[in-house]
């Protein structure tokens, strides 16, 4: 009886002991925060890994989870701002908070910051600053470029590597669609611009709209004369339409190539998101 | 048979409870469809900067109260031609936004939507003069 009151009385000693363990310690918040993350609560993640940080701003996962939750919260310019307290000397960070760095401009779009931070960053490697410097590139239309950048990395067995090299290659070599001959054509004709871009439907609709203007104002400059407002109202409304279209045309010239770049880009997007 | 109906429709409206027809009941369902005269708000014409701006938004709300109110929603884009016009002249200027609502006007048929993205609230083709679309480097999930 003496042995099972004492066993009873030890389990409850050992219940008590580990009810009062804190939960709030620094281990158990990053366990917490990590799970926020992992869960998709971002902004809820921002505060936790900031608590963190305040904690322990020596730990380097929780910096990097600290600025990858600024980011997937959609707050990228916040995350750049804390990097810029967290790190006062970016080129000395570690490799891996270099990346989540890099992700960060990446996203926010800051290439002065990005470029001056990848040339003198010492952690990353070669490789990673060429191909950091090549998704620039690629984002900014710039393919030419991008192609002289991919060159400097000799490897031939790195997948990201081949497929930048090949889906450079396709962006520089597709056919574009001229916007100023597309534009020259709708002056010559209506919605032929159009045409040429592909947007046919389009195409008539302009040239129905444009030549039922003119018809209209033909008709009514030979009925009213040049001294009536009528006819000079089809003809405001038709040059309207005329010039409308020619810039049309070349919009949709730009579209076109725009869509195609995008295509590209949603490509190159992928494989950087596979690799990193 | 006049006396049955009559009995049957006074023992009926005995067996209705009182809150039925008390004013607190009655609010109950009050505002449960809109309020189809409550004027809508055009933001599009609010801010102006400069004298054109204030021209065209008045030429704007005249149009939208008096001929786009009486008429049926037929414009396939979303914000539609009356609101892309203006949008368009307050971002681009008098002749960039008067050109592109020109052009705007001859695209809305309804004959290419797959050039489009499609507004999934609204079932409407998005055309925005304000956006730039822009390809995301960086994943939001990882």
């Amino acid at each position: 009886m003496k042995k099972t009151l004492l066993s009873i009385l030890f389990s409850v000693f050992l219940i008590s002991l580990q009810a009062q363990s804190d939960l709030f310690n620094l281990e158990n918040s990053r366990k917490f925060g990590e799970y926020l993350l992992q869960s998709g609560q971002y902004q809820l993640a921002v505060k936790e890994f900031e608590r963190v940080v305040f904690l322990d701003s020596i730990h380097e996962p929780s910096t990097i989870n600290l600025l990858r939750s600024y980011r997937l919260a959609g707050n990228a310019d916040d995350g750049l701002s804390r990097a810029a307290v967290l790190f006062p000397q970016p080129a000395l960070i570690s490799r891996n908070q270099a990346i989540e760095y890099s992700k960060l401009l990446l996203t926010t779009r800051n290439w002065d910051r990005a470029n001056q931070f990848w040339s003198t960053q010492i952690n990353l490697n070669g490789s990673d600053k060429v191909l950091f410097k090549t998704t620039e590139n690629i984002f900014t239309d710039h393919f030419k470029e991008a192609k002289i950048s991919i060159a400097e990395i000799k490897d031939t067995s790195s997948v990201i590597v081949e497929s930048y090299r090949s889906l450079i290659d396709r962006a520089i070599d597709s056919p574009r669609k001229s916007p100023f001959l597309a534009g020259a054509l709708s002056t010559a004709v209506p919605g032929l611009g159009k045409v040429y871009t592909g947007d046919w439907k389009d195409a008539i609709v302009s040239l129905i709209f444009t030549g039922g203007m003119a018809f209209q104002a033909v008709r009514n400059f030979n009925k009213h004369g040049i001294n009536n407002y009528r006819p000079w109202v089809y003809t405001t409304i038709g040059a309207g339409f005329y010039l409308g279209n020619i810039f049309g045309s070349v919009k949709s010239a730009k579209d076109r190539n725009r869509k195609r770049i995008n295509t590209i880009q949603h490509e190159a997007s992928d494989l950087f998101n596979a690799y990193y | 048979m006049r006396f049955t109906v009559i009995a049957f429709l006074l023992l009926s409206l005995s067996g209705l409870k009182n809150e039925a027809f008390s004013q607190y009941s009655a609010g109950k369902y009050r505002n449960m469809l809109d309020d189809g005269n409550i004027k809508p708000e055009f933001w599009q014409a609010k801010d102006n900067k400069n004298e054109i701006q204030v021209a065209f938004s008045g030429l704007f709300l005249f149009y939208k109260n008096f001929m786009s109110s009486q008429d049926l929603t037929v414009c396939t884009f979303t914000p539609s031609c009356s609101e892309y016009g203006i949008l368009a002249i307050k971002h681009h200027g008098l002749i960039k936004g008067g050109l592109m609502t020109f052009d705007r006007l001859t695209r809305c048929n309804g004959l290419s939507p797959q050039k489009y993205e499609i507004d999934t609230k609204l079932r409407l083709l998005k055309d925005d003069p304000r956006n730039t679309f822009q390809v995301p480097i960086v994943s939001s999930l990882k």
